[in-house]
């Protein structure tokens, strides 16, 4: 038996035995791990859903990855289920609650888990170096792109979430824009990054997502590439979605983060 | 078995694809589309902020039962190299700090004077002809025949060099068509609006436009003189931005372009309905000879063509053998739309001569417009269809349904 028909049997004793059970209930999908499944397939765009549940095993490395702090920082232990080793073995899907209560709001939080903590270094001029830039961590997000983000909003996650999912959409746009087709595609991605912005933020949310294109594109080679990809998408007609429905853009749950 | 092996190609490719949502809203009946036309030194990140200040503006303007009916839409012209000029031209005073380039193009920093010299500079020597790319404009012109074609109206908020493409995309429209299109112009560099003396808003605090009177390079004739003064006037540098200048809240421009919107929705004829809209439209478009065929396969397996005009899903609604077209597949409601893929391919039925095709393909929120040349190999090769693009339509999130548009 191959690795994901084990990993297809073992989610189905696991349906099958648990008291609780996964049918009819939405797998644990926080940021990170949305962030996560974002990487792998922006189609799967939201939460809860059905095709998230058929991609389970994506899911659950996923959750394997936050809980290894691959997206350091921004793991939340109940909505992600990035719990600790032990936990996972017990309930692989974090379809229980933490073993641990998650501390009260208002005390200060456990070292490693502010939105600061373990940051990459400034990458400094070598990362200014080539388009893709520097990410040692890995996330998705270049090392200085993560600062920024991090620095300029530390009291707001929701606003820092927001960020990140534009700047993946801003990464790909400038690394994965060859044709139209590719930019036309990309530009659906930064569409719904802004309304999300403009979501969280409809008093700032234009302003904020400006500074971050600024700071993002601090190069000749991104600024060319940023305007080379804009400039396919000339002639072309767009429908965006009403500002009622913005909140559907976002790729996390605003909700499960009180700031 | 192909399609499964699609799906499934589908599903491993999906993080190169993109998904709409068809919301509630999309499968709505709209009785008139806004556009925003966007002038070039606007991103399309601009434009789709200046699209929603409209929608917002509306909102709060219209009763509900009158806005439901309205669809808010971006016909986007590129930026025409203009903010790459600008950096390239400014690059040694930004002694290596790009981001501020982008600050200043985006108004985030104040402005200083050699920075808004060199775009007034390079946005004077930008001419007419080279703004107007014939594809961009054919592109839009057919969007706009097609809206019209469904029954609803086209109002287009033309802002700066948009203007040039509105009276151009004007000019294009059949007379019966021109009933039904109207142009709420702001910041126009243009000399008229729609071949007439119609109302337009320009500040008289706007410097481009100033500038662009005062160096007269390129522009076929002076812009409309400024007619509209702010009191007091937003504290933006270029006095031109749609956002940040002309739309102000509580200013005189903002209640003039809004007031001039609302004023087109109720003067412009509803036109009369060639086509079925729908919550899928495919609208087929080309030259003059006799006989280009659209052909769809829907996922039930149904064959909808010109000798096949019903599907299970939709219909052909329009069927055109004279030249020109359209010829229109639509599937009407969301109640009919089905899972799977939907093949659109197109087949050269008779002609004589090269044709170029457009295809215009509208899926909820997804809009792609192909155009296609047929050479001579293709004259009078009924029965095979050339396969132009996939609609992959499938489950939403949480309800309704999402759309992937394949080349």
């Amino acid at each position: 038996m191959n690795i994901p028909q084990r990993m297809i049997l073992v989610a189905m004793l696991l349906c099958l035995f648990s008291g609780s059970g996964v049918s009819g209930e939405k797998a644990r999908l926080g940021p990170c791990v949305r962030q996560c499944i974002h990487t792998f397939n922006p189609s799967l765009a939201d939460s809860g859903a059905v095709e998230f549940m058929a991609e389970n095993f994506r899911a659950r490395e996923c959750v394997q990855k936050c809980k290894e702090n691959i997206y350091e920082g921004e793991c939340n232990s109940l909505a992600d289920g990035c719990c600790h080793a032990d936990y996972l073995e017990v309930d692989p899907d974090c379809q229980s609650g933490p073993p641990n209560p998650e501390p009260d709001p208002g005390t200060n939080p456990p070292p490693g888990t502010g939105p600061g903590d373990n940051l990459p270094p400034d990458p400094g001029e070598p990362g200014k170096a080539t388009l893709e830039g520097i990410d040692s961590d890995r996330d998705g997000i270049r090392d200085d792109i993560q600062r920024y983000i991090v620095v300029t909003y530390p009291d707001s996650r929701k606003t820092r979430e927001a960020l990140r999912q534009a700047t993946i959409a801003l990464q790909k746009i400038i690394l994965e824009s060859p044709d139209v087709e590719s930019a036309l595609n990309n530009t659906e991605l930064e569409a719904r990054a802004s309304e999300c912005i403009r979501f969280i933020r409809p008093a700032d949310g234009r302003e904020i997502d400006n500074m971050l294109l600024a700071e993002f594109l601090n190069t000749l080679e991104r600024s060319r590439a940023y305007l080379e990809y804009d400039a396919k998408l000339g002639g072309h007609v767009f429908v965006g979605k009403n500002i009622d429905e913005y909140r559907s853009s976002c790729l996390f749950d605003p909700d499960l983060m009180e700031d | 078995m192909k399609r499964i092996f699609c799906l499934l190609i589908v599903c491993l490719l999906g993080g190169m694809l993109v998904a709409e949502t068809c919301a509630a809203s999309i499968c709505e009946t709209k009785e008139a589309v806004i556009f925003f036309g966007n002038g070039v030194k606007s991103l399309k990140r601009d434009a789709r902020d200046s699209i929603a200040l409209i929608e917002k503006r509306l909102k709060a303007e219209l009763l509900p039962e009158e806005f439901k009916t309205l669809e808010f839409d971006i016909a986007y012209n590129g930026t025409h190299t203009l903010p790459l000029d600008l950096l390239e031209s400014v690059i040694q005073l930004l002694t290596g700090n790009i981001s501020k380039f982008w600050r200043y193009f985006f108004g985030l920093d104040p402005i200083p004077e050699w920075f808004a010299e060199n775009f007034i500079l390079l946005a004077g020597m930008l001419d007419e002809s080279s703004l107007l790319t014939t594809d961009s404009l054919a592109k839009h012109v057919n969007t706009y025949k097609t809206v019209i074609a469904e029954g609803k109206k086209v109002i287009l908020v033309a802002h700066s060099q948009g203007n040039l493409f509105g009276n151009q995309s004007y000019n294009l429209l059949e007379s019966r068509e021109r009933q039904s299109f109207g142009m709420v112009s702001v910041a126009n560099v243009d000399n008229n609006v729609l071949e007439a003396d119609s109302p337009y808003t320009t500040l008289k605090t706007d410097k481009v436009i100033q500038a662009l009177i005062a160096v007269q390079l390129g522009l076929p004739t002076s812009p409309m003189r400024p007619n509209t003064e702010n009191f007091p006037a937003a504290d933006n540098f270029w006095g031109h931005s749609f956002i940040d200048s002309y739309m102000v809240e509580g200013s005189i421009s903002a209640a003039q372009i809004t007031g001039d919107i609302t004023a087109a929705l109720g003067n412009l004829a509803t036109p009369y309905q060639v086509v079925e809209p729908g919550v899928i439209t495919v609208s087929l478009t080309w030259g003059p000879e006799p006989d280009v065929d659209l052909h769809v396969n829907e996922p039930n397996g149904m064959h909808v063509y010109w000798d096949n005009m019903h599907g299970l899903s939709g219909a052909l609604d329009r069927d055109d053998r004279s030249g020109w077209g359209p010829e229109h597949y639509h599937v009407a409601s969301c109640n009919t739309l089905e899972e799977g893929i939907y093949t659109i391919a197109l087949d050269y039925f008779k002609g004589s001569n090269p044709e170029v095709a457009t295809l215009q393909i509208q899926a909820g929120r997804l809009i792609r417009t192909y155009e296609i040349p047929m050479a001579s190999e293709y004259y009078g090769s009924s029965g095979s269809p050339e396969v132009v693009a996939n609609l992959l339509v499938k489950p939403g999130v949480n309800s309704g349904f999402e759309f992937e548009i394949l080349k």
